[in-house]
């Protein structure tokens, strides 16, 4: 034993000279960007994940997110929330996508530029993320989701492209955009990461807010948390057997809310809360409408009066609703449903009976319940995200 | 002596290291030395599934019955990647080295030699992503290795086990790279450090003083695959008998006398 001691204590010293602490470093930006980035902006020293993980009663049944380039959506990010990128220097994308609203506006109808008023209510994009794999598609096609209440924008950028040149929103052309993002000195590292040179044209800015509108997404909610607990369950469609049972965790309200909602707006809004079912839809809110919606860009006499159907989640926070923000209640809404529909001729065949507009006639209970149900699918977390957040210093 | 022995057997036990990223195994050497005085220098190069390598190795015995050992290695590797931006494809390429001493003791049998070395190193590995983005680690390798050797006039073979306690203190990683790889070396560091064994053997024909053999090592790790480390080596190499080429002049040296 004594003759193996200093074996031993041989062997224990090269362990513990190879015994290492962990002396690793990551970088992102050099010390130089570090110094210039912080004059202006709160950005991490090493960027934010942007990686959209769909909860497994999403992913089960087959979606999927479109994937996102992290440093793509670190420079959107700076992007979205700069204001310098409007006519008057006062209006950036946030100013009507703001994130404690699920990216959504609390007016019915937003203010542009010089305060204008813009012409439909701010669609939330606080759920991007559950349809970004299926746009780019085609007009009408069976996977086709669109931007804009009117489904004019085929993809993200067309979105961002329309609302930066909007005479009411931002009123820019993209030359004005490409040449006010190059005079900024902290856009330069951002492009250089993103795109692998400082150089910046307005389709690499639009490219780089899609992928950080893309990355929105929310998947923390009740309702994501519980029908996570049915995993397995599914026997594909829409959920249909989850919503034959009960969630432990929802309050008898809730659970009758959920049931009321998969009876009379699942058809049209989802059953998941997955990707809406479908693109556009006329639910009846004018017989005789003067804003044609879809019609008006498809040219397509059977949509007149339609406009895109709308994700629910977050809808708790995300009013007034309809596309010109005329409801300013969830109340107001139910009460649309329950005996407002307006006939016309290209009334969406769910919200008919008989060849009449439906009338879902909720009770009051009906409605409270209702209610109860949706505000389960408010996700707290994406209100204040830090990596969704504005970025610019105060 | 007794508790300085536990304490040491303890540390030996618990001792902690960190981690990162990639790992190739050079060969196991076996040198053919079985008296003082004898001393093998030799070169080889090999190929790893994702690596072209060279290895160089020195040894002697200064006493009897012990050896030190001096290994140094290389490794490379380049592939042609799509570039992660849309346009051009990018060359991706991998390159590291580690030097490494080691003492040991041998003793002769009948119908062999056996040996048991202990050694130290440290080197780098440097992983270039394409587009500027580089990892650059720092790794240690510590090892206990028995091995046993043969050999006649013209047949040399040498079989051996390394255990092999591999760590990496430092590295220096640039965020750029994409997110599933900073994974996988975020994963390393927490999962370090990597204890495996190795087998290794080479067999050569002998021509005085000279030896040309093959070599192989196989790392027997399942999970080597999940942290980028090479699971074998294969090559070939030449080595110098120290011994013999002395013999050879002081015979020359005698007869010009």
């Amino acid at each position: 034993m004594k003759k193996l001691a200093p074996v031993f204590t041989m062997l224990a010293l090269f362990l513990l000279l190879g015994a290492c602490k962990s002396d690793f470093s990551y970088y992102y930006y050099s010390k130089e960007e570090t110094q210039l980035l912080s004059e202006y902006l709160n950005l991490p020293e090493l960027p934010d994940d942007y990686t959209v993980n769909f909860p497994i009663h999403l992913s089960n049944v087959g979606l999927f997110a479109r994937p996102i380039e992290r440093d793509k959506a670190v420079l959107g990010r700076v992007i979205f929330y700069d204001k310098k990128l409007s006519k008057d220097g006062t209006v950036s994308c946030a100013s009507c996508h703001k994130q404690e609203l699920a990216f959504a506006d609390d007016k019915a109808l937003s203010e542009g530029v010089y305060d204008r008023s813009t012409d439909r209510n701010s669609i939330a994009l606080g759920s991007v993320a559950n349809f970004s794999a299926y746009y780019g598609t085609d007009l009408n096609g069976s996977s086709a989701i669109r931007f804009f209440w009117d489904n004019r924008a085929e993809t993200a950028a067309d979105q961002s492209r329309g609302s930066m040149t909007n005479a009411k929103e931002m009123d820019m052309t993209m030359h004005e955009i490409a040449s006010t993002v190059e005079a900024q000195p902290y856009y330069q590292p951002l492009f250089k990461k993103a795109f692998g040179s400082g150089e910046v044209t307005d389709a690499l800015v639009l490219e780089a807010v899609a992928n950080f509108v893309n990355a929105m997404g929310s998947y923390q909610s009740r309702f994501d948390a519980e029908a996570n607990n049915f995993n397995g369950q599914f026997t594909g469609g829409f959920g249909n057997i989850m919503f034959s049972q009960n969630f432990n965790g929802f309050s008898p309200a809730e659970n009758r809310g959920k049931t009321l909602y998969n009876n009379n707006c699942s058809s049209c809004h989802s059953g998941n809360m997955g990707r809406p079912v479908l693109q556009l839809a006329n639910n009846g809110l004018e017989t005789n409408p003067t804003d044609l919606g879809v019609g008006a860009i498809s040219g397509i006499v059977s949509e007149n009066g339609a406009f895109k159907v709308p994700t629910l989640r977050n809808i708790a926070l995300t009013g007034p609703f309809m596309h010109d923000g005329r409801f300013t209640s969830l109340n107001d809404v139910l009460d649309f449903y329950s005996t407002g529909i307006q006939n016309h001729p290209f009334l969406h065949a769910d919200l008919q009976t008989n060849g009449q507009p439906k009338h879902m006639n909720f009770s009051a209970t009906d409605k409270t319940d209702l209610i109860a149900f949706l505000n389960t699918l408010t996700d707290d977390h994406l209100l204040d995200d830090k990596k969704f957040s504005d970025p610019f210093k105060q | 002596m007794r508790v300085i022995t536990l304490v040491c057997a303890i540390f030996l036990l618990f001792a902690v290291g960190c981690s990162q990223y990639h790992y190739s195994p050079n060969f196991v050497q076996t040198p053919y030395i079985e008296k003082k005085g004898d001393g093998v220098v030799s070169a080889g190069a090999s190929g790893s599934p994702t690596a072209i390598n060279g290895d160089f190795h020195v040894s002697y015995s200064p006493i009897k019955h012990g050896t030190v050992m001096l290994n140094y290695f290389r490794a490379k590797t380049s592939f042609e990647n799509t570039n992660f931006f849309g346009g051009p494809s990018y060359v991706q390429s991998a390159k590291g080295y580690l030097v490494e001493a080691a003492a040991g003791g041998y003793m002769p049998f009948s119908f062999g030699t056996g040996a048991l070395y202990v050694g130290w190193g440290q080197g780098q590995m440097r992983n270039d992503y394409g587009i500027g983005r580089i990892a650059e680690l720092g790794l240690q390798r510590f090892f206990v290795q028995p091995t046993f050797t043969f050999k006649n006039d013209w047949f040399r073979l040498g079989m051996g086990m390394r255990l092999v306690r591999l760590s990496f203190p430092t590295g220096d990683i640039d965020y750029r790279i994409e997110p599933s790889d900073i994974q996988i070396i975020q994963r390393l560091e927490n999962e370090s450090p990597f204890w495996f064994p190795e087998f290794g053997g080479n067999v050569g024909v002998h021509f005085k003083p000279v030896t040309l053999f093959a070599s192989l090592v196989l790392v027997a790790s399942k999970r080597a695959s999940d942290f980028g480390f090479d699971g074998s080596n294969i090559g070939v190499g030449v080595s110098f008998e120290l011994q013999e080429m002395f013999k050879k002049r002081q015979k020359k040296t005698k007869n010009d006398k």
